[in-house]
């Protein structure tokens, strides 16, 4: 497994970029297939995803899945011919945990492969990871565990005014959302932030700083 | 009774306006087998183009941006009569050519081209049923070019003012009995619940709550879950058993008057009601002006 800005990658699978598929083999020509958790950043939480049932066969190029985020609608496509052989219902119900880091990441489907050469639409980590690392770098991705439900962007406002912001946004969402804020980083933001979170309640699920702007995954809290 | 389009006589005669010669509704598969026909434009109408529009599009469609192509530049405000004629005429469009438009959000923003299109009194106008969804469900074709089309001449002949209502004369009409206020927001919003939907932070009002009056029948009602719009039949039953009957001059509103424009079609164009008017400047306007009346 290797890690980049939180976004994981298994030396182990195989990758289909255009389609953002990652196809972990499982046996023979069968494969687990599941979404890449940079999609986070680049799509935003999915929100729905419309599946083909088991037994169905798909052939290359076309819908393997219609998906749908806060900013993207499409088809994901087959990588090549294939017949779908199970399909994992949690992920139809709570589609975003196909976004999560890919540790734990959920699979959508179990596929066989109906010939030989499925392999050679394919490429390994190995050939994938330059083209990802730049992804990652020119898109500003970060990817974390939980996927955030909002994206605010708190970049130029001063550091004094950042919390009383933060405050004024998470009044406005319901009740355990989850809220990924960008901002400029200054030294002993991560501390102010512990601070306001054991004020507020509001939980701090995870603070990264990325070339000179932190990132802070953010928790409304619940009235009890 | 479900939609059968151009195949269905019954339902050309509901849907079609007296001056144009196709219905105000027509299939994604309308479209496909009709892309090439002479005198049709296909405008794809993007609140966000970025992820739509460039991401791939029906061939031969046309942009327009909501933001950029319909609103005013400076003013809050629709496109001007003179804006109108300048967007269609760069987009190959003269007063004779049928415009179909599709497009994100479930067509909320071709529904607000059409609304706009019809008030600058475009007849020749239709919406593709299902929108950008439907057709991508459906795996149809998405290209990336973006065509060039010969520029047209168009002249803004006629406009329908009664087509839109601004905030004086809906704070006019509060209490009449014989006018519909329809606010189609979510129920968090009518009730005040929430000041806006999470997802659009800046659009926030200062005061959350409806106009005096008004019945919350949210837009999504009128959809099958597809995003087509559901039968004749049904949609009359949904607004009537509300109170909103055609007998009575219709308000549409939503937050900023696309959601509203969804719900102004249905009325005005598959109802065929006679007074249905949108106010576009709805409740970002209505729950920010100092003084205006708010029911909770």
């Amino acid at each position: 497994m290797e890690e980049i800005r939180g976004c994981g990658f298994s030396s182990e699978s195989f990758y289909f970029l255009e389609e953002m598929l990652w196809l972990s083999p499982i046996r023979g020509r069968v494969f687990r297939v599941g979404i890449l958790p940079i999609t986070q950043t680049l799509w935003g939480k999915i929100t729905s995803v419309r599946v083909k049932q088991p037994g169905e066969e798909v052939a290359a190029n076309r819908a393997l899945c219609l998906i749908e985020s806060r900013r993207f609608l499409g088809n994901i496509r087959a990588p090549f011919d294939l017949r779908i052989e199970r399909l994992n219902t949690e992920a139809v119900e709570r589609p975003w945990i196909l976004q999560r880091g890919f540790g734990e990441a959920a699979w959508l489907y179990e596929v066989a492969a109906l010939r030989d050469d499925c392999l050679t639409k394919l490429k390994r980590w190995s050939e994938v990871r330059d083209e990802v690392e730049r992804m990652i770098s020119e898109k500003g991705i970060v990817c974390f565990r939980e996927v955030p439900d909002y994206v605010h962007a708190a970049i130029g406002i001063d550091c004094s005014q950042l919390l009383m912001v933060l405050s004024d946004r998470l009044e406005g969402l319901p009740e355990g959302s989850i809220i990924h804020i960008v901002a400029d980083y200054n030294e002993g933001a991560e501390r102010d932030l512990e601070k306001w979170s054991r004020i507020t309640g509001n939980e701090v699920l995870d603070f990264r700083v990325e070339k000179k702007l932190a990132h802070a995954l953010i928790r409304r809290k619940t009235k009890s | 009774m479900r939609f059968k389009y151009l195949d269905n006589t019954d339902l050309i005669r509901w849907h079609m306006s007296e001056k144009q010669e196709l219905p105000v509704l027509v299939s994604t598969d309308w479209v496909a087998k009709n892309l090439d026909r002479p005198n049709v434009r296909i405008v794809e109408v993007d609140y966000d183009p970025q992820t739509a529009y460039f991401q791939g599009h029906v061939r031969g469609a046309v942009l327009w941006d909501w933001k950029k192509d319909i609103n005013d530049p400076i003013e809050r405000n629709i496109i001007s009569k003179e804006g109108f004629e300048l967007l269609c005429s760069r987009s190959g469009i003269s007063n004779d050519t049928h415009v179909v438009l599709y497009g994100d959000f479930n067509n909320w923003f071709a529904a607000f081209a059409f609304w706009v299109a019809r008030l600058y009194g475009h007849d020749k106008l239709s919406i593709m049923d299902g929108g950008r969804k439907k057709w991508i469900a459906e795996e149809r074709e998405l290209v990336k070019e973006v065509p060039n089309p010969a520029p047209a001449s168009y002249k803004v002949t006629k406009v329908r003012y009664e087509y839109r209502i601004l905030l004086p004369d809906v704070r006019a009409r509060l209490g009449s009995p014989t006018v519909a206020l329809v606010d189609v927001r979510s129920p968090d919003e009518y009730t005040g619940k929430i000041l806006a939907p999470p997802e659009y932070p800046t659009e926030h009002a200062q005061r959350g709550g409806h106009i005096p009056g008004a019945v919350n029948i949210p837009w999504a009602k009128a959809l099958n879950e597809d995003g087509t719009f559901k039968p004749v039949e049904e949609l009359r039953k949904l607004y009537q058993d509300l109170g909103v009957t055609p007998d009575k001059e219709v308000v549409t509103y939503c937050r900023i008057g696309e959601r509203s424009s969804v719900t102004w079609f249905v009325l005005k164009e598959l109802l065929k009601y006679p007074k249905v008017r949108n106010y576009d400047g709805s409740w970002s306007e209505w729950g920010n002006v100092v003084g205006t009346p708010i029911e909770k």
